[in-house]
Protein backbone atom coordinates (compact mmCIF):
# COMPACT_ATOMS: atom_id res chain seq x y z
CA UNK A 1 0.00 0.00 0.00
CA UNK A 2 1.51 3.23 -0.93
CA UNK A 3 2.06 5.63 1.99
CA UNK A 4 -0.34 8.40 0.77
CA UNK A 5 -3.15 6.36 0.96
CA UNK A 6 -1.89 4.57 3.69
CA UNK A 7 -1.91 7.74 5.72
CA UNK A 8 -4.75 9.15 4.47
CA UNK A 9 -6.77 5.93 5.76
CA UNK A 10 -4.94 6.22 8.93
CA UNK A 11 -6.13 10.11 9.68
CA UNK A 12 -9.89 9.20 8.40
CA UNK A 13 -9.64 5.88 10.85
CA UNK A 14 -8.59 8.47 13.70
CA UNK A 15 -11.26 10.46 13.07
CA UNK A 16 -13.48 7.41 13.55
CA UNK A 17 -14.06 5.85 10.18
CA UNK A 18 -14.08 2.38 10.57
CA UNK A 19 -14.66 1.66 6.85
CA UNK A 20 -11.43 3.38 6.33
CA UNK A 21 -9.88 1.04 9.48
CA UNK A 22 -11.34 -1.93 7.66
CA UNK A 23 -9.36 -1.47 4.49
CA UNK A 24 -6.21 -0.72 6.75
CA UNK A 25 -6.93 -4.56 8.49
CA UNK A 26 -7.92 -6.42 5.32
CA UNK A 27 -4.45 -4.93 4.07
CA UNK A 28 -2.30 -5.71 7.09
CA UNK A 29 -3.65 -8.73 9.07
CA UNK A 30 -2.14 -11.08 6.82
CA UNK A 31 1.55 -9.62 7.79
CA UNK A 32 0.36 -9.42 11.61
CA UNK A 33 -0.79 -13.32 11.34
CA UNK A 34 2.32 -14.30 9.68
CA UNK A 35 4.35 -12.10 12.87
CA UNK A 36 2.45 -13.45 15.11
CA UNK A 37 2.69 -17.37 14.45
CA UNK A 38 6.66 -16.96 14.54
CA UNK A 39 6.35 -16.20 18.32
CA UNK A 40 3.19 -18.57 18.94
CA UNK A 41 2.77 -22.07 17.87
CA UNK A 42 -1.20 -22.14 17.70
CA UNK A 43 -2.77 -20.17 15.02
CA UNK A 44 -5.88 -19.09 17.75
CA UNK A 45 -3.75 -17.93 19.57
CA UNK A 46 -1.70 -15.66 16.59
CA UNK A 47 -5.61 -14.69 16.16
CA UNK A 48 -6.20 -13.59 19.60
CA UNK A 49 -3.01 -11.37 19.73
CA UNK A 50 -3.84 -9.87 16.39
CA UNK A 51 -6.76 -8.93 17.10
CA UNK A 52 -5.69 -7.54 20.60
CA UNK A 53 -3.16 -5.79 18.25
CA UNK A 54 -5.39 -4.34 15.95
CA UNK A 55 -7.92 -3.09 18.88
CA UNK A 56 -4.64 -1.34 20.48
CA UNK A 57 -3.73 0.48 16.72
CA UNK A 58 -7.41 1.81 17.07
CA UNK A 59 -7.54 2.45 20.99
CA UNK A 60 -3.64 4.67 19.62
CA UNK A 61 -4.22 5.83 16.26
CA UNK A 62 -4.55 9.80 17.40
CA UNK A 63 -1.09 9.03 18.74
CA UNK A 64 0.29 7.49 15.35
CA UNK A 65 3.87 8.83 14.63
CA UNK A 66 3.71 9.25 10.96
CA UNK A 67 7.44 8.71 10.78
CA UNK A 68 6.55 5.01 11.32
CA UNK A 69 5.50 3.01 8.62
CA UNK A 70 1.97 1.12 9.46
CA UNK A 71 3.32 -2.21 8.89
CA UNK A 72 6.78 -1.69 11.79
CA UNK A 73 3.83 0.21 14.21
CA UNK A 74 1.64 -2.88 13.72
CA UNK A 75 4.71 -4.82 14.25
CA UNK A 76 5.95 -3.57 17.40
CA UNK A 77 2.56 -3.95 18.99
CA UNK A 78 2.11 -7.29 17.52
CA UNK A 79 5.36 -8.42 18.70
CA UNK A 80 5.32 -6.88 22.10
CA UNK A 81 2.01 -8.88 22.52
CA UNK A 82 3.70 -12.18 21.55
CA UNK A 83 6.54 -11.47 24.05
CA UNK A 84 4.13 -10.88 27.17
CA UNK A 85 1.82 -14.11 26.23
CA UNK A 86 5.11 -15.83 25.82
CA UNK A 87 5.36 -15.23 29.23
CA UNK A 88 2.17 -16.83 30.47
CA UNK A 89 3.05 -21.10 31.03
CA UNK A 90 0.18 -21.87 28.37
CA UNK A 91 2.49 -20.74 25.64
CA UNK A 92 5.87 -21.78 27.00
CA UNK A 93 4.55 -25.20 26.55
CA UNK A 94 6.85 -25.74 23.80
CA UNK A 95 6.35 -29.24 21.86
CA UNK A 96 8.88 -32.10 22.35
CA UNK A 97 12.00 -31.96 20.29
CA UNK A 98 11.30 -34.68 18.16
CA UNK A 99 7.96 -33.78 16.78
CA UNK A 100 10.17 -31.21 15.01
CA UNK A 101 12.94 -33.24 13.95
CA UNK A 102 14.04 -34.14 10.64
CA UNK A 103 14.55 -37.63 11.09
CA UNK A 104 11.10 -38.40 11.33
CA UNK A 105 10.26 -36.97 7.72
CA UNK A 106 9.03 -39.16 5.08
CA UNK A 107 12.06 -40.58 2.55
CA UNK A 108 9.17 -39.52 0.38
CA UNK A 109 9.10 -35.86 1.04
CA UNK A 110 8.66 -33.50 -1.22
CA UNK A 111 10.37 -30.01 -1.24
CA UNK A 112 7.80 -28.33 0.03
CA UNK A 113 7.64 -30.58 3.37
CA UNK A 114 10.98 -30.41 3.72
CA UNK A 115 10.60 -26.45 3.91
CA UNK A 116 7.82 -26.88 6.15
CA UNK A 117 10.12 -28.90 8.41
CA UNK A 118 12.99 -26.75 8.50
CA UNK A 119 10.26 -24.09 8.86
CA UNK A 120 9.73 -25.80 12.44
CA UNK A 121 13.11 -26.21 13.50
CA UNK A 122 13.85 -22.51 12.81
CA UNK A 123 10.74 -21.43 14.92
CA UNK A 124 11.84 -23.77 17.33
CA UNK A 125 14.83 -23.00 17.85
CA UNK A 126 13.94 -18.89 17.34
CA UNK A 127 11.84 -20.02 20.62
CA UNK A 128 14.51 -21.01 22.63
CA UNK A 129 16.42 -17.66 21.97
CA UNK A 130 15.73 -14.46 24.08
CA UNK A 131 13.02 -12.41 23.96
CA UNK A 132 14.51 -9.75 22.86
CA UNK A 133 16.74 -11.70 20.41
CA UNK A 134 13.58 -13.79 19.37
CA UNK A 135 12.12 -10.51 18.11
CA UNK A 136 14.82 -9.05 16.05
CA UNK A 137 15.94 -12.51 14.97
CA UNK A 138 11.91 -12.83 13.45
CA UNK A 139 11.63 -9.13 12.53
CA UNK A 140 14.55 -9.11 10.72
CA UNK A 141 15.60 -12.49 9.12
CA UNK A 142 11.83 -14.24 8.99
CA UNK A 143 10.17 -10.66 8.23
CA UNK A 144 12.94 -9.41 6.30
CA UNK A 145 12.02 -5.74 7.87
CA UNK A 146 14.64 -3.46 7.38
CA UNK A 147 17.77 -2.63 10.16
CA UNK A 148 15.76 0.83 11.08
CA UNK A 149 12.32 -0.60 11.24
CA UNK A 150 13.92 -3.05 13.17
CA UNK A 151 15.48 -0.81 16.29
CA UNK A 152 11.95 1.90 15.64
CA UNK A 153 9.60 -1.50 16.13
CA UNK A 154 11.57 -2.84 19.43
CA UNK A 155 12.45 0.83 20.44
CA UNK A 156 16.42 -0.30 20.41
CA UNK A 157 19.37 1.05 19.29
CA UNK A 158 21.36 -0.12 15.71
CA UNK A 159 24.41 -1.27 17.70
CA UNK A 160 22.09 -3.37 20.28
CA UNK A 161 19.79 -4.81 17.74
CA UNK A 162 23.41 -5.85 15.90
CA UNK A 163 23.94 -7.38 19.11
CA UNK A 164 21.03 -9.40 19.41
CA UNK A 165 21.03 -10.71 16.04
CA UNK A 166 24.31 -11.61 16.11
CA UNK A 167 23.66 -13.76 19.20
CA UNK A 168 20.68 -14.61 17.63
CA UNK A 169 21.85 -16.33 14.38
CA UNK A 170 25.15 -17.79 16.49
CA UNK A 171 22.21 -20.07 18.22
CA UNK A 172 19.90 -20.85 15.21
CA UNK A 173 23.38 -21.77 12.75
CA UNK A 174 24.45 -24.31 16.10
CA UNK A 175 20.98 -25.23 16.06
CA UNK A 176 20.65 -26.26 12.16
CA UNK A 177 23.73 -27.97 12.25
CA UNK A 178 23.08 -30.05 15.68
CA UNK A 179 20.00 -31.71 13.71
CA UNK A 180 21.48 -31.52 10.15
CA UNK A 181 25.18 -32.13 9.98
CA UNK A 182 26.17 -29.52 7.75
CA UNK A 183 24.02 -26.24 7.09
CA UNK A 184 20.53 -28.10 4.68
CA UNK A 185 21.48 -28.37 1.23
CA UNK A 186 19.43 -28.17 -1.35
CA UNK A 187 18.53 -31.86 -0.82
CA UNK A 188 19.88 -33.61 2.15
CA UNK B 1 43.29 -8.62 13.57
CA UNK B 2 42.67 -11.86 14.57
CA UNK B 3 39.46 -13.92 12.58
CA UNK B 4 37.73 -14.08 16.25
CA UNK B 5 37.32 -10.36 15.53
CA UNK B 6 36.00 -10.87 11.78
CA UNK B 7 33.14 -13.19 13.21
CA UNK B 8 30.53 -10.63 14.27
CA UNK B 9 30.79 -8.46 11.14
CA UNK B 10 30.67 -12.42 9.19
CA UNK B 11 27.03 -12.95 11.20
CA UNK B 12 26.28 -9.44 10.43
CA UNK B 13 27.03 -8.59 6.90
CA UNK B 14 24.27 -6.80 5.66
CA UNK B 15 23.33 -5.18 8.88
CA UNK B 16 27.49 -3.49 8.88
CA UNK B 17 28.69 -0.30 7.25
CA UNK B 18 31.02 -0.18 3.88
CA UNK B 19 34.24 0.43 5.25
CA UNK B 20 33.59 -2.74 7.70
CA UNK B 21 32.50 -4.72 4.30
CA UNK B 22 35.68 -3.78 3.21
CA UNK B 23 38.03 -4.79 5.90
CA UNK B 24 36.19 -7.98 6.13
CA UNK B 25 36.28 -8.92 2.44
CA UNK B 26 40.46 -7.87 2.17
CA UNK B 27 40.75 -10.15 5.25
CA UNK B 28 38.90 -12.58 3.69
CA UNK B 29 41.24 -13.03 1.03
CA UNK B 30 43.72 -13.96 2.81
CA UNK B 31 41.80 -15.90 5.48
CA UNK B 32 39.91 -19.49 3.98
CA UNK B 33 38.77 -20.07 7.45
CA UNK B 34 36.62 -16.66 7.38
CA UNK B 35 35.47 -17.31 3.88
CA UNK B 36 34.26 -20.54 4.93
CA UNK B 37 32.43 -19.53 7.62
CA UNK B 38 31.12 -16.41 5.75
CA UNK B 39 29.70 -19.12 2.99
CA UNK B 40 28.16 -21.36 5.59
CA UNK B 41 26.79 -18.29 6.69
CA UNK B 42 25.19 -17.10 3.74
CA UNK B 43 23.90 -20.24 2.87
CA UNK B 44 21.95 -20.50 6.46
CA UNK B 45 20.36 -17.41 5.46
CA UNK B 46 18.73 -18.16 2.15
CA UNK B 47 17.73 -21.30 3.78
CA UNK B 48 16.01 -19.30 6.30
CA UNK B 49 14.82 -16.88 3.78
CA UNK B 50 13.51 -19.36 1.75
CA UNK B 51 11.83 -20.98 4.55
CA UNK B 52 9.98 -18.16 6.31
CA UNK B 53 8.77 -17.26 2.50
CA UNK B 54 5.89 -19.63 3.46
CA UNK B 55 3.61 -17.60 5.44
CA UNK B 56 1.36 -18.58 7.84
CA UNK B 57 -1.96 -16.76 6.92
CA UNK B 58 -5.39 -17.00 9.17
CA UNK B 59 -7.44 -20.07 7.93
CA UNK B 60 -10.38 -17.75 7.82
CA UNK B 61 -9.18 -14.15 6.55
CA UNK B 62 -12.73 -13.03 6.53
CA UNK B 63 -13.84 -14.24 9.66
CA UNK B 64 -11.00 -12.63 11.53
CA UNK B 65 -11.46 -9.24 10.11
CA UNK B 66 -15.16 -8.87 11.02
CA UNK B 67 -14.41 -10.43 14.37
CA UNK B 68 -11.38 -7.31 14.99
CA UNK B 69 -14.42 -4.93 13.13
CA UNK B 70 -17.00 -5.88 15.53
CA UNK B 71 -14.58 -5.43 18.96
CA UNK B 72 -13.56 -2.20 17.08
CA UNK B 73 -17.50 -1.14 16.60
CA UNK B 74 -17.56 -2.52 20.13
CA UNK B 75 -14.71 -0.28 21.57
CA UNK B 76 -16.40 2.59 19.62
CA UNK B 77 -19.37 2.39 21.40
CA UNK B 78 -17.80 2.45 24.44
CA UNK B 79 -15.89 5.77 23.69
CA UNK B 80 -16.09 8.59 26.00
CA UNK B 81 -17.36 10.72 23.44
CA UNK B 82 -20.37 8.37 22.31
CA UNK B 83 -21.30 7.78 25.89
CA UNK B 84 -21.44 11.83 25.98
CA UNK B 85 -23.34 11.83 22.85
CA UNK B 86 -26.03 9.35 24.42
CA UNK B 87 -26.13 10.69 27.86
CA UNK B 88 -27.18 14.33 25.56
CA UNK B 89 -29.32 13.01 23.73
CA UNK B 90 -32.70 14.43 23.16
CA UNK B 91 -34.92 12.04 24.77
CA UNK B 92 -32.21 11.36 27.64
CA UNK B 93 -32.73 15.16 28.22
CA UNK B 94 -36.63 14.67 28.73
CA UNK B 95 -36.18 11.72 31.10
CA UNK B 96 -33.77 13.71 32.91
CA UNK B 97 -36.64 16.61 33.07
CA UNK B 98 -39.21 14.51 34.44
CA UNK B 99 -36.96 12.79 36.81
CA UNK B 100 -36.18 16.43 38.26
CA UNK B 101 -39.63 17.15 38.21
CA UNK B 102 -40.65 13.94 40.32
CA UNK B 103 -37.82 15.00 42.86
CA UNK B 104 -38.93 18.05 43.26
CA UNK B 105 -42.53 16.85 43.67
CA UNK B 106 -41.45 14.36 46.55
CA UNK B 107 -39.05 16.76 48.14
CA UNK B 108 -41.95 19.80 48.57
CA UNK B 109 -44.24 16.75 49.32
CA UNK B 110 -42.18 16.20 52.24
CA UNK B 111 -41.38 19.77 53.26
CA UNK B 112 -45.19 20.26 53.92
CA UNK B 113 -45.81 17.03 55.81
CA UNK B 114 -43.13 18.09 58.15
CA UNK B 115 -44.27 21.72 58.58
CA UNK B 116 -47.89 20.46 58.89
CA UNK B 117 -47.53 17.37 60.31
CA UNK B 118 -49.85 14.30 59.24
CA UNK B 119 -53.39 15.15 58.20
CA UNK B 120 -55.59 14.69 61.24
CA UNK B 121 -58.97 12.12 60.74
CA UNK B 122 -62.18 14.43 61.40
CA UNK B 123 -63.74 12.92 64.51
CA UNK B 124 -67.16 11.81 64.40
CA UNK B 125 -69.47 13.81 67.06
CA UNK B 126 -71.43 12.46 69.86
CA UNK B 127 -75.08 12.92 70.13
CA UNK B 128 -74.97 15.20 72.98
CA UNK B 129 -72.47 17.14 71.74
CA UNK B 130 -74.34 17.49 68.18
CA UNK B 131 -77.27 18.61 69.87
CA UNK B 132 -75.22 21.39 72.01
CA UNK B 133 -73.57 22.61 68.79
CA UNK B 134 -76.98 23.06 67.05
CA UNK B 135 -78.43 24.42 69.50
CA UNK B 136 -75.81 26.98 70.14
CA UNK B 137 -76.06 28.24 66.35
CA UNK B 138 -79.79 28.21 66.49
CA UNK B 139 -79.98 30.19 69.47
CA UNK B 140 -76.98 33.01 68.62
CA UNK B 141 -79.09 33.36 65.03
CA UNK B 142 -81.97 33.79 66.84
CA UNK B 143 -80.12 36.96 68.88
CA UNK B 144 -78.12 38.06 65.77
CA UNK B 145 -81.48 38.36 64.15
CA UNK B 146 -83.61 40.39 67.69
CA UNK B 147 -80.23 42.54 67.35
CA UNK B 148 -80.25 43.18 63.40
CA UNK B 149 -84.36 44.10 63.31
CA UNK B 150 -84.04 46.22 66.74
CA UNK B 151 -81.13 48.54 64.74
CA UNK B 152 -83.23 48.70 61.65
CA UNK B 153 -86.17 49.54 63.61
CA UNK B 154 -84.85 52.35 65.49
CA UNK B 155 -83.51 53.77 62.27
CA UNK B 156 -86.37 53.46 60.20
CA UNK B 157 -88.83 56.21 60.53
CA UNK B 158 -91.36 57.56 58.12
CA UNK B 159 -89.88 60.93 57.93
CA UNK B 160 -86.00 59.79 57.51
CA UNK B 161 -84.84 60.09 54.27
CA UNK B 162 -82.03 57.20 52.91
CA UNK B 163 -78.83 58.89 53.44
CA UNK B 164 -80.36 59.73 57.27
CA UNK B 165 -81.31 56.04 57.59
CA UNK B 166 -78.11 54.41 56.01
CA UNK B 167 -75.91 57.11 58.62
CA UNK B 168 -78.32 55.62 61.40
CA UNK B 169 -77.56 52.50 61.11
CA UNK B 170 -73.61 53.11 60.83
CA UNK B 171 -73.65 54.81 63.74
CA UNK B 172 -75.78 51.85 65.79
CA UNK B 173 -73.44 49.16 64.56
CA UNK B 174 -70.18 51.00 65.72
Amino acid sequence: MEKEIEFNLIERSANGNTEAFRVLVEANQGFAISLASRFVRDVTDAEDIVQEAFIRVWKNLNRYDFNFRFKTWLGKIVTNLCLDAGKSAKLRQTRPLDDAAPHQANENATNELEQEELRSIILHLARQLTPRQQAVFVLRDLEQLEPDEVCKALDMSNGNMKSNLYYARVHIKAGLEKFYETIPQNKR
Amino acid sequence: MKCSEYEQSIYLWEEISPEEKAALTRHMEACSTCAELFQQIQLMKQRVIEASANKTTAPHAAQLTSRIMQAVHKQQSNSPANLTAQIFSPFQLIRYAFATLSFILVISFGMEYARTGAPQKPQPATLEEAVILSSTIIRSSAADRKKRKSIFSQCKTPFTDQLAYLECIKQQLQ
